[in-house]
């Protein structure tokens, strides 16, 4: 295949990616060449740029001057100071999210006089001092909040109880299970525990409808207040749980702080009847009256989340080694070049010069020829003549329980004596590890698949599936997920693919000192074969919480482990 | 001019100039119009709160796309998974992409974007203008047009490929000039 043909199959990708008609087998084939490649990586960002540049222009040009009019003339931009250099973001932000979102006046909010309303906006307002508590809502193009986080949430199905783009005064979420966090304009952050309902109210006050929330209100949104259908409640500074139950009692818990907790009666809060509640006081508020309850772990209360703690955050390392240069601080091959593998699995290959005769790396074609010599993991013979290339998994940040995989590109795989083997081992010593690769038969030409146990020196559990031609070009994958071990096998020359899997090796749980790497061996035969690696990867798997964690470094995070 | 006056145009320039790119960025990543936008004012919001840790010796784009890759995965962990999506190792090394992008002048791409577009068939700029502004969707499109789906989807990849080639051609000659 020429280049050519391979820029129009790219692009044939990232254009049914643009389309969304991208299925995952070719999503990951995607993948796969877009972090392979940085050629790759610029030809998909120019395009699908160039994508999304034509539904700013498509819409754009069908912006209607309707939607303009009410933005220039919109009350929240009106209100926002504009500088000199204003009006271009008002045209091409205005031009470009009005023609996206003709219906949604909230965009524009953002969008539009954005920074204005939705940043600068937040700094001077002081909400007005109110008698009536019976809250009004004003209706204005301002969205009042935003979500800042989620977690396994579902809204109700009908447009009108999602937050979308609208989180404007008026606006009643309708959370049906999961929680959100969500920011008031004037600082405050509430969690909504779902089932529940809350109608926003202006930048600092917001109506509890049903079900939990937990408020946070930092010194700024002082007095933000959270109204029940039976009672309101003014925050002074603190931490609060609220509860609205399908009668519309209220129950308040103080976490932290003073909130002031009021009946409300004929639309108007009761302030006779209102009541100061301190740290990890509870109250129920009741048709007219306020009353603390005197067991704090009262029965009314419900579990209120106070934080959204995200899930763990499983970062991907690895390594991969293409043999397209020689890499200083390996091991070396038969001329000296560094082959990019820079252990050996110990208790093996004690007796091979520093100059290893069995290896040539060939950057040129981009591999490294192993050639095999006559050693037996199984029984220990020739450990110091093995050939067992690798990498400690420490250099990834394994501490000892994450996942771990290695893949190697084995083509056109050697025919070997009966019993010559090769694949790919995971272990700690010569007689501590696992390895699984190819068999081969008594039948010329042919191999099995094995997967097998060493504990001691001896091979236990071993696992011989299929059988595999020699010629074939091979993928190797050796790994650990969720702690269990497996080999896949994909042939590249049939398309076919095989997992094996074997009694777990505890022996190796825990371990923080395992190596993996690649081996070839001929335990019964004195001629040695010649393996072709075209590429290895190892990666491993670590697991940290992303609580706290900002995005301004670069973290390699993925989502991979399986 | 006050100093928070001076940051906040300051940030707005930066922004202005570089919102369609962030947009890509995330659209690219979530591939859902209504989630990009959402991620696209989220991340706009985080990024003024943090401005003052941006560096401004530093790319912006790259910086801003650091915080969107971050809000975006948030994002995705926090929702059911009916598709898949890049690796956030993916996502972040396109981020160096994108940097690479912002060097070329983004109004010269917009500009051979629209020349391009100019060139095309009428029928081309018709189905264009149908598919892209949403007002309809493809298969009720195809049903207007009396086509299959699928013939539309080839159509517009078609479209497409030639605008790509367009601007690339474009783009290259500016570059030689």
């Amino acid at each position: 295949m020429n280049e050519d043909n391979l820029n129009q199959d790219f692009l044939d990708l990232v254009d049914a990616y643009c389309s969304e008609r991208i299925d995952d087998a070719s999503l990951h084939h995607l993948e796969e060449w877009l972090l392979a490649s940085e050629d790759a990586r610029k030809a998909f960002v120019a395009y699908f740029q160039m994508h999304s540049d034509l539904l700013f222009e498509v819409r754009a040009g069908r912006a209607t001057s309707a939607v303009l009019d009410q933005v220039m003339d919109g009350v929240a931009c009106s209100s926002a100071k504009r500088g000199a250099s204003e009006p271009r973001l008002l045209g091409w932000m205005a031009r470009a999210h009005l023609g996206m979102w003709p219906t949604v006046a909230a965009s524009l909010l953002l969008a539009v006089c954005g920074f204005a309303v939705g940043l600068w906006g937040r700094l001077p307002i002081r909400p007005e001092t109110k008698t009536v508590d019976s809250p009004v809502t004003r209706p204005s193009l301002a969205n009042v909040a935003w979500l800042v986080n989620a977690q396994d949430c579902e809204w109700a199905t009908d447009q009108s109880g999602m937050p979308g783009r609208d989180m404007r005064a008026g606006k009643t979420l309708r959370l049906r299970r999961g929680l959100v966090e969500i920011e008031f304009e004037r600082g405050a952050r509430l969690i909504l525990q779902g089932p529940a309902g809350l109608e926003l109210i202006s930048g600092n006050e917001a109506r509890l409808v049903y079900g939990a929330l937990t408020a946070r209100v930092p010194e700024r949104a002082r007095g933000f207040t959270v109204y029940s259908p039976r009672g309101k409640v003014v925050d002074l500074g603190t931490e609060f749980g609220l509860s609205v139950d399908e009668n519309g009692g209220t129950a308040v818990r103080v976490f932290e702080g003073t909130v002031v907790a009021s009946p409300i009666a004929g639309g108007k809060a009761v302030l006779a009847s209102s009541l100061t509640l301190h740290e990890d006081q509870v109250a129920r508020i009741d048709d007219r009256a306020v009353a603390l309850e005197q067991n704090s772990e009262a029965e009314h209360d419900p579990l209120y989340v106070r934080e959204i703690v995200p899930p763990p955050i499983i970062t991907a390392r690895s390594r991969t080694l293409n043999f397209t240069t020689a890499i200083s601080g390996s091991l070396k091959d038969i001329e000296g070049r560094g082959v990019g593998l820079t252990h050996r699995l110990p208790g093996t290959g004690g007796g091979i010069p520093p100059w290893d005769a069995n290896l040539r790396l060939d950057p040129k074609a981009g591999t490294l020829e192993l050639t095999t010599t006559r050693s037996d993991i199984n029984t220990q013979l020739g450990m110091g003549n093995g050939e067992y290339l690798g990498v400690p998994l420490s250099d990834l940040g394994f501490t000892g329980d994450e996942d771990f995989a290695i893949s190697a590109t084995l083509p056109n795989i050697p025919s070997l004596k009966t019993v010559g083997q090769f694949g790919l081992y995971a272990g700690s010593r010569s007689d501590q590890n696992i390895r699984g690769g190819l068999i081969s038969q008594p039948v010329l030409d042919s191999y099995m698949l094995f997967l097998v146990n060493n504990d001691g020196g001896r091979d236990s559990d071993l696992y011989e599936v299929g059988l595999m031609s020699t010629g074939d070009d091979l993928r190797l994958t050796l790994r650990r997920l969720r702690g269990a071990y497996s080999l896949i096998v994909e042939n590249l020359t049939k398309h076919s693919s095989s997992t094996l899997a074997i009694a777990h090796p505890r022996f190796l749980d825990g371990e923080r000192d395992l190596y993996l790497g690649v081996f070839g061996a001929n335990p019964r035969s004195d001629v040695p074969k010649t393996l072709t690696i075209k590429e290895i990867e190892v990666k491993v798997w670590t697991v940290s919480s992303a609580k706290g964690t900002v995005a301004t470094e670069p973290r390699r995070t993925g989502s991979a482990a399986g | 001019m006050d100093t928070i006056t001076e940051r906040k145009a300051e940030f707005a320039a930066r922004l202005r100039q570089h919102q369609s790119q962030l947009f890509g960025y995330i659209y690219s990543l979530v591939r859902d119009l209504d989630d990009a936008d959402d991620l696209f004012q989220q991340t706009s919001l985080v990024l003024w709160d943090k401005f003052d840790q941006f560096d401004p010796c530093k790319s912006f784009i790259a910086w801003a796309c650091g915080v969107a890759r971050f809000e975006v995965s948030n994002f995705l962990r926090s929702r059911s998974r009916h598709r898949l999506y890049f690796t956030d190792e993916l996502g972040m090394i396109l981020i160096d992409a994108h940097e690479e992008l912002e060097q070329e002048e983004l109004e010269v791409r917009r500009n051979a974007l629209t020349t391009c577009m100019k060139k095309l068939r009428p029928r081309d700029q018709e189905l264009l203008d149908v598919c892209y502004s949403r007002a309809a969707r493809i298969p009720e499109v195809a049903r207007g047009w009396g086509r299959s789906s699928q013939s539309i989807h080839n159509s517009l990849r078609r479209i497409r490929r030639t605008l790509f080639e367009c601007m690339s051609r474009s783009l290259s000659h500016e570059e030689g000039l």
